[in-house]
């Protein structure tokens, strides 16, 4: 890295500290106790999981009932990815023995945030049994040595 | 299991009370669980077992760490009625195997979190023995 280090506005810092800020909120709302479920775009929020390994983080969701065909995983920025996918058959809320509210799903739809840098554009899926397997190479840093 | 995705049929492992348990299990052919440990409520009732000497089994399949597993459970119940001499069908609970990952998804959920929140994690902690 190069030691002269550019001098920056005072306005750029702000803005740094702002979208520290903003991520830092946006965390907040997601960690937030929801429902799993969404009745107005009909979805369920599928159980999910993230491992990360040294060379790789995995996401892996369940997804019974899902057509293996319609299983979709987007990238939505550098930190996020959208996993999607309809169901064979929709589900009420009566299936789940729920009288005080009506609704049916007919999807799963969940965003999963990825703890570290990855390279989304080298994302690999699998979907195997009913559970969608997300393969995420992480991004190499730089190494500096002890001087 | 890590791989769960990729072993078609779980392994069932065995854990006995005392000796003549873990014989038993043996002469039945299954795996005795040598290494790890057993928690929860089946582990206190293992246990209880244990200290006045009643003779208790369990049984602990291969599983998904994070989802509800019916494949799994009629792995051990299948065992379960081998050692016995039992016949318990378990079709039912393979063809409704979807449905109860559907419903369980919630209720994992909530465990899950309480997981988190009594701090599981603290059973992979290293101890200080010097």
């Amino acid at each position: 890295m190069s030691r002269e280090r550019r001098k920056r506005s005072i306005f750029e810092i702000m803005m740094e500290h702002m979208e520290r800020l903003d991520d830092w909120a946006e965390e907040l709302l997601e960690s937030a106790e929801r429902p799993s479920w969404d009745l107005r775009s009909c979805c369920l929020e599928p159980l999910w999981d993230v491992f990360v390994t040294d060379d790789e983080v995995l996401v892996t969701a369940d997804l019974p009932y899902a057509q293996p065909e319609t299983v979709e995983v987007e990238a939505m920025g550098e930190n996020m990815i959208e996993i999607s996918a309809k169901m064979e058959r929709s589900v009420r809320f009566a299936d789940f023995g729920i009288t005080h509210r009506k609704g049916e799903f007919s999807s799963f739809r969940s965003r999963v945030r990825i703890p570290v840098p990855v390279e989304t554009e080298r994302m690999k899926i699998h979907f195997k049994r009913g559970i969608l397997e997300v393969h995420l190479p992480r991004k190499k840093g730089y190494r500096i040595k002890i001087e | 299991v890590q791989n769960r995705q990729d072993v078609k049929e779980p392994k069932v492992f065995g854990a006995g009370s005392s000796e003549d348990s873990i014989k038993l299990l043996r002469e039945k052919g299954l795996e005795i669980l040598n290494e790890g440990f057993i928690v929860g409520p089946q582990a206190l009732i293992m246990r209880y077992c244990t200290e006045r000497e009643l003779t208790a089994i369990a049984l602990l399949a291969q599983s998904f760490f994070k989802y509800p597993d019916p494949e799994a459970s009629a792995v051990a119940i299948k065992k379960f009625a081998a050692i016995t001499d039992k016949k318990i069908d378990v079709s039912d609970l393979l063809e409704k195997g979807e449905e109860i990952r559907l419903r369980a998804r919630d209720i994992m959920r909530r465990t899950q979190s309480e997981l988190n929140r009594m701090k599981k994690s603290q059973e992979y902690d290293l101890p200080l023995y010097v």
